[in-house]
């Protein structure tokens, strides 16, 4: 009961105000890799997205992943990522000109890798954000944010062992988003 | 407001420390080939099996033991079937073959297996004694054509008649001779050339 009195709260939040908004940003990202497996890229990353809900209330997001990857993690040069996301957002209005977010979700992408029995990796992610919206009118806002995502690749065949890797990214971004 | 700029300054702080140099050689190092170890290998045509194994060569030079995670192949199974590494004589008597081993889009050089042909062979029972029944143990002897002499561990079949009864295989097969009168035992070798020897065991 508690459940469905919470997904109709949720659900009459997010149909209140709630519009379509699409946004783009731009950051840089640093993913980490497991101890076992020694080593980091750095990347500059761009998004698109689309979404549905309220700068101040909830909302669910949509979005699309390129990252300029150029590491030597996988093979001898791994290729750029492609990844999706959707996220649930919770926004805050504290009545200042900023409103506060966090999110949380999940994604899944690919990378080009040149290894002998792959050509192509891909990855399911765990993902958690938090930053700020900046209204400049009723329709545009900036937006600066934090994206964590806990990254789960598919294994990479050694012929004697199956190897599974898993990583932490961080993500700063900025980014401009259009309501309708 | 204060609360909100203060937490995005440590955590852009937090991100840049974080940050480092890119890591610029691979973790996980690449397959760069394939190895059967033994290179030229020979066998008796009426050996049991006998164990070969592979090793993959990685691209940072180490190497693991691979012989159980590849395919095998032969490229004449009359001759020789190989898999996981153990290889039998086929159903010919002798000849040449190659093994090769494989995965996905990677395959060894062949290594070259010589059967060693049987020319003769002769039969016998191992203290038989004529005048009574039990159970003894046949023998098929084999000579080569390197002119080797073994006992024939493979691709012989016994049959008996009338007051016996043959059981097991290879070396270790056995004959029950189980009441008086004439049986005879015989073995064939290589079902493609069908070489067959007889004995007449009489018990009085």
């Amino acid at each position: 009961m508690k459940k469905i009195i919470f997904s109709l709260l949720l659900f009459t939040s997010l149909y209140s105000d709630a519009s379509i908004y699409i946004g783009s940003s731009y950051g840089y990202i640093n993913e980490k890799f497991d101890t076992d497996h020694d080593a980091q890229s750095s990347s500059n990353m761009a998004k698109l997205k689309i979404g549905y809900g309220d700068r101040d209330a909830y909302g669910i997001e949509f979005s699309i992943d390129y990252i300029d990857n150029t590491s030597k993690i996988f093979s001898k040069q791994d290729g750029k990522k492609y990844a999706m996301n959707i996220e649930l957002v919770k926004a805050f209005d504290f009545n200042t000109f900023v409103n506060p977010f966090f999110k949380v979700g999940f994604g899944s992408g690919f990378l080009d890798i040149q290894r002998e029995f792959q050509t192509k990796l891909n990855y399911g992610s765990f993902n958690l954000g938090a930053g700020i919206f900046i209204p400049m009118n009723e329709h545009f806002e900036l937006e600066v944010g934090y994206d964590y995502k806990a990254i789960s690749y598919e294994s990479i065949d050694t012929i004697v062992e199956k190897i599974r890797l898993s990583s932490n990214t961080n993500t700063i971004y900025m980014g401009f988003n259009v309501r309708f | 407001m204060k609360t909100i700029t203060s937490f995005f300054l440590a955590l852009t702080a937090t991100f840049f420390i974080s940050c480092g140099e890119n890591s610029d050689a691979q973790i996980i190092t690449d397959v760069e080939s394939l190895k059967i170890n033994e290179s030229n290998v020979s066998m008796y045509s009426t050996d049991n099996n006998i164990n070969l194994s592979a090793t993959v060569y990685y691209k940072d030079g180490s190497n693991a033991d691979a012989t159980a995670f590849v395919s095998w192949r032969s490229s004449d199974t009359a001759i020789a079937n190989v898999s996981n590494g153990s290889v039998a004589v086929g159903s010919r008597n002798g000849g040449d073959t190659n093994i090769t081993v494989s995965y996905e889009n990677i395959t060894s050089l062949p290594t070259h297996l010589n059967i060693i042909t049987l020319n003769d062979y002769t039969i016998s029972m191992i203290d038989a004694d004529a005048n009574a029944t039990g159970t003894y143990q046949l023998l098929a002897t084999a000579t080569f054509e390197d002119n080797k002499t073994k006992v024939i561990e493979k691709n012989i079949v016994w049959d008996v008649n009338n007051s016996a009864i043959v059981s097991g295989v290879g070396s270790l097969t056995t004959v029950q001779i189980v009441s008086t009168g004439d049986t005879n035992i015989t073995s064939t070798l290589f079902n493609d050339i069908n070489m067959t020897k007889t004995i007449i065991y009489t018990v009085n």
